[in-house]
């Protein structure tokens, strides 16, 4: 198994009246796929958020190799999500003003790589995703399926080591969810990036290595 | 990197074009007025400062008199045999006989003592040696090259009617159009004197003096005469001028503060747009620096495009400001003279620095607004507008500052006009802080009257605009802001008109005026008067330009009619302030000279009288639009026990029936048909005077329609984006089975209130604005009060306007709505 390099510890987070998260502990190993589960409210979007540094938790630590993260400013947040995290928002989150191949280059662009390197690995991954032929397109020209594919194309650009996917696919068919779960599951291993899941979705629950629910604002491992 | 979001930014434009059109149309548009009023003012600030230059050349000072002219004897005793350096001089104005009447600067020289002062003349076209020519030519004069016509051919005879009556001068040379000498003839002394009727009498002598000779000469000076130092002689001019031009460059510095809310509205919608677009290059770890520097060169294409567009259509609109300046100016000279200066490379750069400072510093809150976009909104399904009430709180409290600020400023003692603006401005932007939450209350107040003129629509209409507030605010700001200056300035100058008109009617208390042109002691028409039995009472004028140590005043020494002084009393001693003006040794002063001076009733002015400085108590301050600068009533018996001057130069006629005005007027016609005698009725008077009045502020009305203009295209620009943007919702309607026409009406509904409010809205601050105008603006401008008149017009007008302009931004969207795709729209969120 390999080594944790995530650990959250006694997070807790409240909306107003509601305590949504109350007393998370969790440990993440490199390249474990976890699905979080649970019903709508439940919190495991805020707890996504909060492993990606885009909320801070209103008490508790997170530790990625250890720095604690929920105490960094929000310059040095940036630059945690810039190198080590994707996100795979269900809503695509394309920039329909960017081509394809301009959406999955961004993130590599903002980690300074060269542009020969940004040009190899946009390559890669357009063939590794299957969309090579709609490099030049812009995404609002795409399908449901084709955006998803680039949006994890653009997760996975710059090789991060989180990779947080918040109910991926939501607005996919069965058969199309099932073809984007397998490519974002395997490439993740491939990268040996956690792979972070919060879904509804059996077929997700299914490949994960580890099913965690959210219940009353704290964790149940089944 | 920051290429690829440029890129993401510059395609977004290329998908919204109007938008990035209309940014930079609103920019270029506060530039163009700006940079027009800019090049206008420079250009008649030049060609007065060109004439000014010339007839004044190398002049330190000048020997004025007291009263109207010098006797030659205080050249030749005080100046020549005292080795000062001096030129006798004769100004006087002339008309040309051309059929036009128009009037001309005729400067009388020395050519013997001219050396040194006025080199120019020395080098008029068309004659080899101009200052010997003009002694030894008869009647020879050398001219502006306007006055040749298309006529090069020299010499030739110049027609003039003079105080003496009709004169033919010869032009012998051409004064080089270079030289600021477009403005006036030249003549030799003796001509001038003889043209007139000034024989043996001169108008000034320039001098150029050290200050130790300036010092001892101011010891030595007979009675009746001033020195004064020649470049503060024209001060009270420039003053006027000066603040002419600064209510010129408001208005436009106004335009450009409306086209900066263009650019605020346009930058904060297409970041609206794009808020996903932020929180998800935020949540891939985009720094806000990052976010900050690509919009940033973003709103520097559009400013600079916008402000290289503004200068180009500036350049063009400044001819017309130019024209519309020169309205205001009686010398014909003058105007041919004012040409529109250069588009100089300083120009350029200013007009286009200004446009790009202002779109920069109207981005600035969209662009804080843009680095401030949670990264977490990108995993949200929908991105919610941050609390527009916390916003509404914060510009609450930021208006009552600003407010404060304001009206601080307006306070300031000093009466300086820029501050005074400043403050104006304050007040203006404190209200447009406001103006978002007034308006949504008022649209709440509305709605259920417009539930109950349309139950379907009318309520749905009101939600829908107070659901879009976010994104129409600042555009409907920009509209109230804009209809306010237009009902404002629309107020301002009806109640200046109205005061005009009151102040005529009080003032001319005669039926008809007789000039005399020339001043006489003859009381031949006086006894005509008197005598006929259709008058029944006369009143007796002598006007005099008097050098005094607050500058030149007009002094208007008067024996009223039968009907009294007609003055309009603003501050006085007594109730009965004119009746002491008969009595002692008092005066009534104007307004403006007040003002200027600081003088109070009860205080004194002094006089240079024939046995010296005397001081005269002010019994009255007194309304006067007539004399700008300074005027000074005394009555007539008051001024010839100080001065020994025992002419007149003007009559007012008071008839028993003031319908016999015109028989008595054609009377008159055919008895003084061979005299100098001009007669203008009352009616007439009046006539011309409100018509001076509107060609002076029809650049005022100009100004305020472009600004107008500006607020109109940002209106359109905003409401027709919020509306293009909802196509999918409108969809969506549709598909729940809203007829098109309905929808049509929907759209044009919201649009109307938007429109409506901010006119409504509009009225409190245009009346404020005017009040502001009236009160402070003008008196420190021009020394004048008035009366605040608010008609209902410019009330009409400016809602109209506001949802005339609101109205015409749903038209597109609702055809559009027509046409669309069903199927598409829904698809396109």
């Amino acid at each position: 198994m390999p080594a944790s390099h995530i650990h959250l510890e006694r997070i807790c987070k409240r909306y107003r009246e509601r305590q949504v998260l109350n007393e998370i502990d969790i440990t993440i190993r490199a390249g474990e796929l976890i699905a979080f589960v649970g019903r709508s409210g439940s919190g495991k979007s805020t707890l996504l958020r909060i492993i990606g540094a885009l909320e801070r938790p209103d008490s508790g630590t997170l530790t990625y190799r250890t720095k604690n993260i929920a105490a960094l400013d929000e310059n040095a947040r940036s630059m945690f999500r810039r190198k080590s995290v994707g996100f795979v928002f269900q809503s695509f989150n394309l920039i329909n003003t960017l081509s394809v191949a301009e959406n999955i280059a961004l993130p590599l662009q903002l980690n300074l790589f060269n542009q020969a390197d940004i040009r190899r690995r946009v390559s890669e991954l357009l063939e590794q995703l299957n969309i090579a032929q709609y490099a030049d397109q812009f995404p609002d020209e795409l399908s449901g399926g084709e955006q998803q594919r680039v949006a994890i194309a653009r997760a996975l650009a710059h090789k991060p080591q989180i990779v947080i996917a918040d109910e991926p696919t939501g607005n996919l068919d069965l058969e199309t969810a099932r073809t984007v779960l397998s490519v974002l599951g395997s490439v993740c291993r491939e990268q040996g990036a956690s792979l972070l899941v919060a879904t509804h979705s059996d077929e997700v629950t299914g490949m994960a290595d580890r099913v965690v629910r959210i219940v009353d604002s704290r964790l149940q491992t089944l | 990197m920051r290429l690829t979001l440029l890129l993401a930014s510059l395609r977004f434009y290329l998908r919204h074009p109007w938008q990035a059109s209309l940014a930079i149309i609103g920019i270029a548009l506060g530039v163009a007025v700006f940079v027009g009023v800019d090049v206008a003012n420079t250009s008649a600030q030049q060609a007065f400062d060109r004439s000014a230059d010339f007839v004044r050349g190398a002049t330190t000072h000048r020997l004025l008199p007291a009263l109207a002219d010098l006797d030659e004897s205080v050249y030749r005793d005080l100046i020549a045999l005292n080795g000062f350096t001096g030129a006798p001089i004769v100004e006087t104005n002339v008309s040309l006989s051309d059929g036009t009447g128009r009037r001309i600067s005729l400067l009388g020289i020395d050519p013997f003592e001219e050396a040194g002062f006025r080199d120019a003349t020395r080098v008029a076209i068309g004659s080899a040696d101009s200052m010997l020519d003009l002694i030894s030519t008869p009647s020879a004069a050398l001219v502006p090259v306007s006055l040749l016509g298309d006529d090069p051919v020299l010499p030739r005879d110049l027609r003039l009617r003079t105080e003496t009556g009709e004169a033919v001068l010869q032009v012998i040379g051409v004064l080089p159009s270079n030289v600021g000498a477009e403005a006036t003839i030249v003549a030799d002394i003796s001509t001038a004197q003889e043209l007139a009727g000034m024989l043996g009498r001169i108008s000034r002598i320039d001098l150029m003096l050290n200050e130790a000779e300036a010092t001892w000469l101011a010891t030595q000076l007979p009675d009746g005469t001033v020195l004064v130092d020649a470049g503060n002689e024209n001060r009270t001019f420039t003053e006027l001028s000066n603040a002419f031009r600064t209510n010129i460059i408001a208005l436009g510095l106004l335009a450009l503060a409306v086209g900066m809310f263009m650019v605020y509205s346009t930058m904060s919608f297409s970041i609206l747009q794009r808020s996903r677009m932020f929180a998800v290059l935020r949540a891939m770890g985009t720094h806000p620096h990052e976010l900050t520097y690509s919009i940033f060169i973003e709103v520097l294409i559009f400013g600079s495009a916008g402000a290289l567009l503004g200068v180009a259509l500036g350049y063009a609109l400044a001819r017309l400001l130019v024209d519309l300046m020169l309205l205001t100016v009686e010398d014909f000279a003058f105007r041919n003279a004012v040409g529109i200066s250069g588009l100089s490379p300083w120009l350029l750069v200013k007009g286009a620095a200004l446009g790009i400072f202002a779109t920069c510093l109207a981005a600035i809150e969209p662009i804080r607004r843009a680095t401030r976009i949670d990264p977490a909104a990108a995993m949200s399904r929908t991105i919610i507008e941050r609390s527009s009430l916390a916003r509404t709180r914060g510009s609450s409290i930021a208006a009552v500052i600003v407010l404060l600020i304001g009206l601080v400023l307006l306070a300031v003692p000093g009466g300086n006009l820029v501050v005074a603006f400043t403050g104006l401005f304050c007040i203006l932007a404190a209200a447009a802080l406001v103006t978002p939450a007034v308006s949504f209350w008022f649209v709440r107040l509305l709605e259920p009257l417009l539930k109950l003129a349309s139950p379907q629509l009318g309520s749905l209409a009101a939600r829908n605009v107070l659901a879009q507030r976010s994104r129409i605010a600042v555009a409907g700001s920009a509209l109230s802001l804009a209809v306010a200056t237009v009902i404002g300035v629309g107020i301002m100058v009806g109640s200046f008109r109205s005061s005009l008109s009151d102040w005529l009617d009080s003032t001319l208390t005669s039926d008809l005026y007789l000039n005399l042109g020339t001043p006489t002691e003859d009381s031949a028409i006086i006894d005509r008067l008197t005598a006929d039995n259709r008058v029944s009472g006369l009143s007796q004028t002598r006007f005099v330009d008097m050098a005094t140590e607050y500058g030149n005043v007009a002094l208007r020494a008067f024996v009223p009619g039968p009907r009294g002084w007609g003055l309009q009393i603003i501050d006085a001693e007594t109730a009965m302030p004119e009746d002491q003006l008969a009595t002692g040794d008092l005066v009534a002063i104007s307004e403006p000279f007040a003002y200027r001076n600081n003088i109070r009733a009860g205080e004194r002015v002094s006089l240079p009288t024939e046995a010296g400085s005397r001081n005269f108590e002010v019994a009255a301050i007194y309304r006067d639009y007539n004399t700008a600068g300074a005027g000074i009533l005394m009555h007539l018996g008051t001024y010839r026990q100080y001065w020994t001057d025992h002419a007149i130069d003007g009559i007012g006629i008071e008839l028993h029936e003031a319908a016999a005005t015109e028989s008595f007027t054609q009377y008159l016609r055919d008895s003084l048909a061979t005299s100098n005698v001009r007669i203008t009725s009352t009616i007439g008077i009046k006539a011309i005077s409100m018509r001076i009045f509107d060609r002076t502020f029809r650049i005022t009305e100009v100004l305020r329609l472009l600004a107008g203009i500006v607020a109109f295209l940002g209106i359109l620009s905003a409401l027709m984006a919020v509306q293009l943007e909802r196509q999918h919702e409108f969809a969506i309607l549709r598909s729940l089975g809203f007829a098109p026409k309905t929808l049509a009406a929907l759209i044009i509904t919201e649009t109307g209130i938007v429109g409506f409010v901010a006119g409504l809205v509009a009225i409190p601050i245009g009346i404020v604005l005017s009040g502001l105008l009236i009160f402070i603006i003008n008196v420190r401008s021009f020394g004048w009060t008035m009366n605040m008149i608010v008609q209902p017009a410019p009330l009409i007008l400016g809602l109209l306007m506001a949802t005339l302009a609101a109205l015409l931004a749903g038209v597109i969207p609702s055809m559009r709505s027509y046409r669309s795709d069903l199927s598409a729209a829904l698809h396109h969120e």
